[in-house]
């Protein structure tokens, strides 16, 4: 196993300042991802949040380096590997491993589970082929499938089956540092638990850096010990998963809380809803991104852009008027009436 | 509306009123070559009153989509309703003609499909194919048709709604489009609206709006929603059916299955989606996988993942009054009294 050389902060996989730029059609540029900071610790697990098209699967592969960075760096393991080429790129690769959203256009139809898996061991000399077999068929107990698996196509899985044949291919190589881009939303409700449990009981004993991505808050939140909250291609929020969705500062996180449906009865105290769309990456707003769907916006947050800015240690938001609107649910409810009870 | 209020006082004075849509018994099936045909409808049986909303809540296959598609006479093929009844607003609509039909699409029914870009047409804007649906169903004059689509836009939120008229689907986002759809499926107020998995494809801050407009502009309209989420259902379902492997294994105001699940399906469901706890207690999976059209299971479809099951369970259990709903299962869960 490689030691790993975490940075100062104890990032083991970390992006400082990442700007990344499309060219839109018509020569405009589209701001995939503006001035991004985010770190992962090993054993850590941080959810990165937010709707289609606020940047959270551009910082994901750009992090992977499939995508340039405009500006920024990426520190991985001790190393920038922002300029990295291919060849230098390679043995990083082991250690940085990607999970996708779709598991029916992520795997290969003609290649068996067995070779599927081999893939990355066979292509970083892992060793003789009794030793990659004896590994494929570890992998793929480790995931829960079973050992008749090795030998079908992907096309005998269903989807729960899948998901857990890439997440065994990206184990594969041991990786320090996790990245799963939408890991279950392609599936059904009664197999996505399977895989989160999954997930989590993988993070627990290999003690890697996890980041994910997703849409689904109450998801992030059930999975990470930390969340960011983008919003057009920026950080807006950034806390442990508990205060950021029990202790909501930006305008924006309340509102995506309160937009997230939860089957409780009497789960929706109050909802906010924003009107508008998302404006577009390539026109954006002045001032403060959010502004135009913002219930407290004012002439400032038109003009002035909020800073990202550390309201407690590990905790961050970009809003002149943060704190101002209510959690639209008590998360410590349950304490309450424990303590009131208990106090009778 | 005037054809509501008519049937209400012709027919016997039912206290909890005459019901819109009639389902009975219902079976689709499809052919297979060299094999049993599969069932993605299996004896489905519901009703619907005046101004309620039921979900039909289920997961990919179970045949939710199937039961919407059955109402809407538009099964695809090789697929078709070999058993059952269908009757809305006390007439058999499973075997009409296909111009009888198109009366009843649009004029009685309307719908919401989950992608807005499949259901509208992407060569003709959007007032053009609200007008053709008004001047299909009513007899207006085109001017007074464009006012009608006007109002239908304006109605469902979408601003600057006369400047859209003339917009095409692809020029307009995600949750304009949806609101589109509602605005066609509502132009010719029909007594019944089929929704299925109308705020899926949306992101979650559109689909609170979209939540929050058909709760107020179709609060008096009777709906059917077909939804995989529990969540949306719980937002705006009176009533809810659980599906699973083309059954309803359990139904019920939204209140009781969600407090009180008597099936372990649902009880396993509810256990499995994430809720907002600090306390993160770990999510409990429905172990294994839905059935496939080549398992066969003579008992209960569910046992073969039911922590619960027993030997009686390769029975299949029939839909039993428990508490005064129906669940079809030999050892109901305790539900909110556990």
């Amino acid at each position: 196993m490689n030691d790993t050389t975490p940075s100062s902060n104890g990032y083991l996989l970390e992006a400082v300042d990442l700007k990344v730029t499309f060219r839109a059609p018509g020569g405009r540029k589209l701001h995939a991802v503006d001035t991004i900071s985010i770190g992962v610790r090993p054993g850590e697990t941080v959810g990165l949040v937010g709707e289609s098209g606020s940047g959270k699967s551009t910082v994901a592969l750009t992090l992977m380096r499939a995508h340039e960075p405009e500006g920024g760096t990426i520190v991985f393991d001790g190393q920038d590997i922002t300029h990295f080429n291919e060849r230098r790129l390679k043995p990083i690769r082991p250690r940085l491993q990607m999970v996708f959203q779709d598991p029916y256009s992520s795997l290969d139809p003609r290649m068996t589970v067995r070779r599927i898996v081999a893939e990355p061991l066979k292509a970083h000399r892992f060793g003789t082929r009794v030793q990659i077999n004896k590994r494929v068929d570890d992998l793929l107990e480790q995931v829960g499938l079973p050992p008749d698996a090795a030998e079908r196509l992907p096309a005998q899985f269903s989807g729960g089956q899948r998901q857990r044949i890439a997440i065994a291919r990206s184990l594969a190589l041991e990786p320090k540092a996790l990245i799963a881009d939408e890991p279950v939303s392609a599936l059904d409700v009664s197999i996505q638990a399977q895989i989160i449990n999954l997930l989590r009981n993988l993070q627990d004993r290999l003690n890697i850096a996890f980041l994910v991505i997703a849409h689904d808050l109450a998801l992030i939140h059930q999975i990470s010990d930390r969340i960011v909250v983008m919003y057009l291609g920026e950080a807006v929020e950034e806390g442990t998963a508990d205060d950021v969705v029990g202790r909501p500062q930006h305008p924006y996180t309340v509102a995506l809380l309160s937009a997230t449906p939860v089957p409780v009865v009497g789960g929706d105290a109050e909802r906010i809803v924003l009107t508008g769309d998302p404006p577009s990456p390539i026109n954006r707003p002045n001032g403060c991104r959010f502004h135009p769907r913002c219930p407290v916006a004012r002439d400032r947050c038109r003009t002035d852009k909020p800073p990202l800015v550390e309201i407690e240690p590990g905790r961050k938001v970009a809003c002149f008027y943060s704190g101002e609107m209510p959690p639209p649910r008590d998360l410590w409810a349950h304490e309450k009436e424990e303590s009131a009870s208990t106090g009778d | 509306m005037s054809m509501v209020a008519e049937k209400e006082s012709t027919a016997s004075n039912d206290a909890a009123g005459t019901p819109i849509l009639s389902v009975r018994d219902l079976v689709v099936e499809f052919p297979r070559p060299n094999n049993t045909p599969f069932r993605a409808v299996n004896g489905v049986s519901f009703e619907l009153r005046q101004g309620e909303t039921l979900g039909i809540v289920g997961e990919s296959g179970s045949g939710k989509t199937m039961i919407a598609l059955s109402i809407l006479g538009i099964v695809p093929l090789p697929g078709r309703i070999i058993e059952g009844s269908i009757t809305l607003l006390g007439k058999r609509i499973d075997n009409l003609s296909l111009a009888e039909l198109q009366k009843v699409r649009g004029n009685d029914v309307g719908i919401v499909f989950q992608d807005p870009m499949t259901g509208l047409n992407p060569v003709r804007n959007v007032g053009s194919q609200l007008k053709e649906s008004v001047r299909r169903h009513q007899h207006v004059s085109a001017a007074e048709a464009t006012e009608i689509a006007f109002h239908a836009l304006d109605d469902v939120g979408i601003p600057a709604a006369r400047d859209r008229l003339k917009a095409y689907p692809h020029e307009l986002s995600g949750g304009l489009r949806q609101r589109v759809m509602i605005a066609l499926a509502l132009i010719n107020h029909p007594d019944l609206i089929v929704a299925d998995e109308p705020t899926t494809a949306l992101d979650s801050t559109i689909q609170a709006q979209i939540l929050d407009l058909l709760r107020a502009r179709l609060d008096k309209s009777t709906i059917i929603m077909i939804t995989h989420d529990l969540g949306v259902a719980a937002e705006i379902c009176d009533r809810i059916s659980v599906m699973y492997a083309g059954r309803m294994v359990e139904t019920g105001s939204i209140a009781d299955v969600l407090s009180g699940p008597r099936h372990p399906y649902t009880e396993g469901l509810l256990a499995a989606v994430p809720k907002f706890d600090v306390r993160r207690p770990t999510l409990v999976p429905i172990p294994g996988q839905p059935p496939t059209a080549d398992d066969a299971i003579t008992g209960c479809s569910f046992a073969p993942r039911c922590t619960h099951a027993q030997s009686k369970c390769n029975e299949r259990p029939e839909l039993e009054l428990i508490d005064g709903r129906p669940v079809s299962c030999w050892f109901p869960r305790p539900g909110a009294a556990g």
